[in-house]
């Protein structure tokens, strides 16, 4: 799936639909430690996806977190 | 202008009966009824819901999930600090004050990440779960939504919690300890827990065959009030602050009483004594007296006892027999979020010289001898006073003079 994909289930989780961008940090797009927690939640519950916090605090921008859930996806 | 008075400048409401100040108004004086059969969740119930709204109002907010009794806050706070005048982005926030009143709080929220836990476990819980659910949590989004950073407060006195915080706006703006302060009231209890809870205390009407029937405040046939969700939100200052900076005061919030019942968890106190000495410390620190009062919104929900009571009170106290109404057969009674919304109704009252009628009052009942209205009457209302009442035995009362 593509950034495009993945945004509707980050502003669904309570961010910002201006600021959820691909070349945003996590930290400019609101995706702080909780949420991060939310979005791994989210990811397994509806869509089968394991990623870990730990995983998530790993990746800097927006882009990157997309691409881990993709891959994880993929896996 | 009395030294220290404060007034109100801004008005803010989500109701059953409408969407913002002017809507609610409108149906409130109209007389049209909002109960609806529900059946999920059960038991089967009448309720008084708001009606859906664009989500994208409530923007992303730094609740990220917020509770629906927070989201309906949110926006009734915003509808009152635009028509307070005020832009959150100019005004001092070291000086604003937020005082929120809620019974229930935060319930939908809490039932469903307690049945996350119950199902699935820990894992399964919203880190937001906490921070949502803590009862402090409506006005700490109300601050950051407001940019409000003076003192930020949250009340509980049950279903008088929206009176009661107005009460304690009041006193936060006496003693000088903010410049502006945005009080009210938020509940939305439409949530399994709380049907069954008040189902299972027998408080709530069983008029299922005719929903717009209910609830009969002050009626001979009431048996019952219906739960509602809503809230109401004000903008208090200092009516030399409000005139200084140009506002056009709605009303002026001139006394408050407080006075508990020390009876019962549930039921009130059979004499009215903890409503009497609210009534009577309101008029005191109003510096008014009895024979001043022109209209009452009452608290009377439609329950046998409580309406029995109030009504003997009010009868006692005020024998010139003011106009009484209760707006509750149109908004339901939306719990800690009541007394706010009655307060709001009661400025729209002294400041339009317009009392809203009662709804579904056929029949008063035995011993009840107040000038209960029963179509909107028209006339100066100087001095007007609301009551509340919560579970527990919370008695909160204030009055509203004309700006």
């Amino acid at each position: 799936m593509s950034f495009a994909e993945w945004k509707p289930v980050l502003v669904s989780i309570g961010l910002s639909e201006d600021e959820v961008t691909a070349e945003a940090t996590r930290e400019e797009a609101g995706l702080d430690s909780l949420a991060l927690m939310e979005l791994s939640l989210v990811l397994r519950q509806r869509f089968g996806v394991v990623v870990t916090d730990e995983e998530m605090h790993e990746a800097t921008t927006i882009a990157e977190v997309v691409e881990l859930i993709d891959a994880r996806r993929a896996g | 202008m009395a030294a220290g008075e404060v007034c109100v400048t801004g008005l803010g409401l989500l109701t059953a009966a409408g969407d913002g100040v002017a809507a609610t108004w409108e149906r409130v004086l109209r007389g049209e009824p909002t109960a609806v059969v529900e059946h999920d969740p059960g038991p089967v119930h009448l309720a008084c819901r708001v009606a859906a709204f664009d989500q994208a109002r409530i923007g992303a907010i730094r609740a990220r999930k917020p509770d629906r009794s927070t989201e309906l806050a949110v926006l009734a706070a915003r509808e009152a600090v635009a028509d307070a005048g005020w832009d959150t982005a100019r005004w001092d926030g070291a000086r604003v004050g937020v005082v929120v009143g809620t019974s229930s709080g935060n319930a939908h929220t809490h039932e469903v990440q307690h049945r996350a836990l119950l199902d699935g476990g820990p894992q399964d819980m919203s880190p937001f779960a906490v921070p949502s659910t803590l009862g402090n949590s409506v006005a700490a989004q109300l601050s950051m939504d407001l940019a409000a950073k003076g003192g930020c407060l949250t009340v509980n006195t049950a279903c008088a919690s929206g009176a009661t915080a107005l009460g304690v706006a009041l006193d936060l703006l006496r003693a000088h300890r903010c410049d502006v302060v945005v009080a009210g009231g938020t509940d939305a209890p439409l949530t399994p827990y709380y049907i069954a809870g008040l189902d299972r205390v027998r408080a709530l009407s069983q008029r299922f065959d005719d929903p717009a029937g209910a609830p009969r405040p002050f009626d001979a046939d009431r048996d019952g009030f219906v739960l509602a969700e809503g809230a109401g939100m004000l903008v208090l200052e200092r009516s030399d602050d409000a005139r200084a900076r140009g506002a056009r005061p709605r009303a002026r919030l001139l006394g408050y009483g407080a006075a508990s019942d020390a009876h019962h968890v549930a039921q009130p106190c059979p004499a009215g004594s903890g409503l009497t000495a609210a009534i009577r410390a309101a008029l005191h620190d109003a510096q008014v007296t009895a024979g001043e009062v022109g209209y009452v919104n009452a608290h009377a929900t439609g329950t046998p006892l409580g309406d029995r009571i109030e009504a003997a009170v009010l009868a006692e106290l005020l024998p010139h027999r003011p106009a009484v109404s209760s707006t509750k057969a149109v908004t339901g009674h939306p719990q800690g979020a009541a007394g706010a919304i009655e307060v709001a109704l009661t400025v729209l009252t002294v400041q339009t010289g317009t009392m809203p009628p009662n709804v579904n009052l056929d029949q008063a009942d035995v011993g009840v001898d107040l000038d209960l209205l029963t179509r909107p009457r028209t006339g100066p209302v100087p001095l007007a006073l609301t009551t509340s009442v919560g579970f527990g035995g919370h008695n909160a009362v204030l009055a509203v003079a004309a700006p």
